[in-house]
């Protein structure tokens, strides 16, 4: 576990600079759309949170195509994996420190959507429900761009993960229920872009349990083909 | 006590897209390097010698073949915490040297206060604890080389792969090393090292290897390669140096070399000269002569 702790961080520490900008740009939006009236309506406070929990996802996908490229470019990647650990325990690491960029960044919404709803006089019952399922669909979706990244350059890794992810939607459109859950990011982006924050119990547990168990998976695939993968061409 | 590496017909082909193109870097390739040696692994560009290095470390799979480190399959992840690795192109994270080295330390499973001492100790002896709290990012090439030693030792390791260790450093940082490198082998522990300095090579290994491509074409002690038995050096004086062929004089003295099956007819026009023989040893050639040598004639091999 203390391989994958010093990875996660040490990749939190790479993309400090991309935190902080996110973390920020949610604080200062929320700080403008807070400063610029007197009393906020509660529907503006919840479009906000709307809004910035739907760009997770998308910071997620580049984090995700990105990390391994990143570090096999610079070359970074052949210091840290001529220590004692595993492929497996070095993608582990780096998805932990992906759901540590995108903790700050929700934590951060977080802040600053329970200070805009305070001010709407809104409720702020369902905020981490909306938090939780912005999270989980933002490791999926970071894990889903690490496996393709294992094997595919970031350009066909982006398109593969974006293909992974509206596939079962638009099987769900074309074919009917049930497509949707099966790689469930449609699903929790549409539950997320609906969510009704006053409303009790909107969160769908068993497209969250999905979202985790596919988690886990796509990981688990990722380190069997990363496992095998040659991490260099050769200089000469 | 097993090999310190064992690389056992080991073949290499990198494959373009759908298998096309395929280049082979290593051609049934078997090497074994015993414990508590400076091993030198030596040839031209695109020989093939970081690919080897690489497939050792677990960074890429042989198409064929296999092999050992430390007695354990290539890639064994806990094997690696007991080898130090030098990567030719240094590059590292942009942190502050001190927690650079602590954090490659506690990824090989070290922990305080074994890692703090450790990292002190490693500091000191490559003469950079001046720059521990600087920014690794911004040393020069020479100190990030010497920083990437740095992060090799800092798990005081029994086997030491080093890919290039001193190409961008100055004399004085090279004879350290050098040094290092010797007290190493001193405490028993064992040297695999790539390189294109083929002096330092000789100074300091006790067996060689040169690969040329994909192929070893020498290996052995480096005393008995430098050292050809086919081949004497003459010294002479009282004898012009235009006698003998490619002679050279100097002092007084002629040097030549002759066949060892006309050693005697050598000595004998000698002494017909008037001349008088000063001594007669195996002619010594440099490394750089033998590595000439070989590249030469394997590339003449493929021309033909």
């Amino acid at each position: 576990m203390r391989p994958v702790l010093l990875i996660a961080a040490n990749f939190l520490r790479e993309q400090r600079w991309l935190t902080l900008v996110l973390v920020l740009y949610a604080l200062g939006l929320a700080a403008i759309v807070g400063f610029s009236e007197k009393q906020i309506p509660a529907d503006d406070a919840i479009f906000f949170l709307r809004q910035q929990s739907l760009y997770a996802p998308l910071f997620s996908l580049f984090l995700g195509v990105s990390a391994i490229h990143n570090e096999r470019k610079s070359r970074r990647i052949l210091a840290v994996l001529s220590k004692a650990l595993t492929r497996q325990q070095y993608l582990a690491g780096l998805l932990v420190g992906i759901v540590a960029v995108l903790s700050s960044y929700c934590f951060a919404i977080a802040i600053s959507g329970a200070w805009l709803l305070r001010s709407a006089q809104a409720s702020l019952a369902q905020l981490w429900i909306l938090l939780a399922m912005t999270a989980l669909t933002s490791v999926l979706v970071s894990a889903v761009a690490l496996f393709f990244s294992t094997f595919m350059t970031p350009v066909f890794a982006t398109a593969a993960t974006a293909a992974t992810v509206a596939l079962p939607a638009a099987l769900e459109q074309t074919l009917g229920h049930g497509w949707g859950s099966v790689v469930p990011v449609y699903e929790l982006v549409a539950q997320v872009s609906e969510h009704a924050l006053a409303r009790p119990g909107s969160a769908d547990w068993r497209l969250l349990m999905i979202a985790v168990i596919e988690t886990l998976l796509f990981w688990a695939l990722a380190s069997w083909i990363f496992a095998g993968r040659d991490i260099t061409a050769a200089v000469e | 006590m097993p090999p310190a590496l064992e690389f056992e017909h080991i073949t290499k082909e990198y494959r373009g897209w759908r298998g096309r193109n395929p280049v082979c870097a290593l051609d049934d390739f078997s090497l074994c390097v015993e414990p508590g040696e400076i091993f030198g692994f030596l040839g031209p560009n695109g020989a093939g010698k970081t690919t080897a290095i690489h497939i050792a470390m677990g960074f890429m799979r042989a198409t064929h073949g296999s092999g050992l480190m430390l007695g354990q399959r290539f890639g064994d992840a806990r094997t690696r915490s007991r080898v130090g690795f030098l990567a030719e192109t240094v590059a590292l994270y942009h942190r502050p040297v001190d927690r650079l080295l602590r954090f490659y330390g506690a990824l090989n499973g070290m922990r305080d206060p074994q890692l703090r001492q450790r990292t002190r100790e490693v500091l000191q002896t490559l003469e950079l604890t001046d720059i521990a709290e600087r920014n690794a990012g911004k040393v020069s090439r020479g100190m990030l080389q010497r920083v990437g030693l740095a992060q090799a030792l800092v798990s005081d390791p029994e086997l030491l792969v080093l890919d290039e260790p001193t190409s961008a450093l100055d004399p004085p940082a090279r004879v350290a090393v050098r040094e290092l490198l010797l007290d190493f082998r001193a405490a028993g522990k064992t040297i695999f090292l790539s390189s294109h300095q083929l002096s330092e090579i000789e100074l300091i290994s006790d067996r060689v290897a040169i690969l040329h491509r994909g192929r070893i074409r020498r290996l052995g002690r480096t005393s008995d390669l430098l050292e050809s038995r086919e081949r004497l050096q003459v010294v002479a004086r009282g004898i012009a140096p235009d006698v003998f062929e490619g002679a050279t004089a100097s002092n007084g003295y002629v040097t030549f070399d002759v066949l060892a099956s006309a050693q005697r007819a050598a000595i004998e026009r000698v002494w017909s000269l008037g001349g008088e023989i000063v001594r007669v040893n195996p002619a010594r050639r440099s490394l750089e002569q033998i590595f000439m040598e070989i590249t030469r004639s394997a590339g003449e091999e493929v021309r033909r």
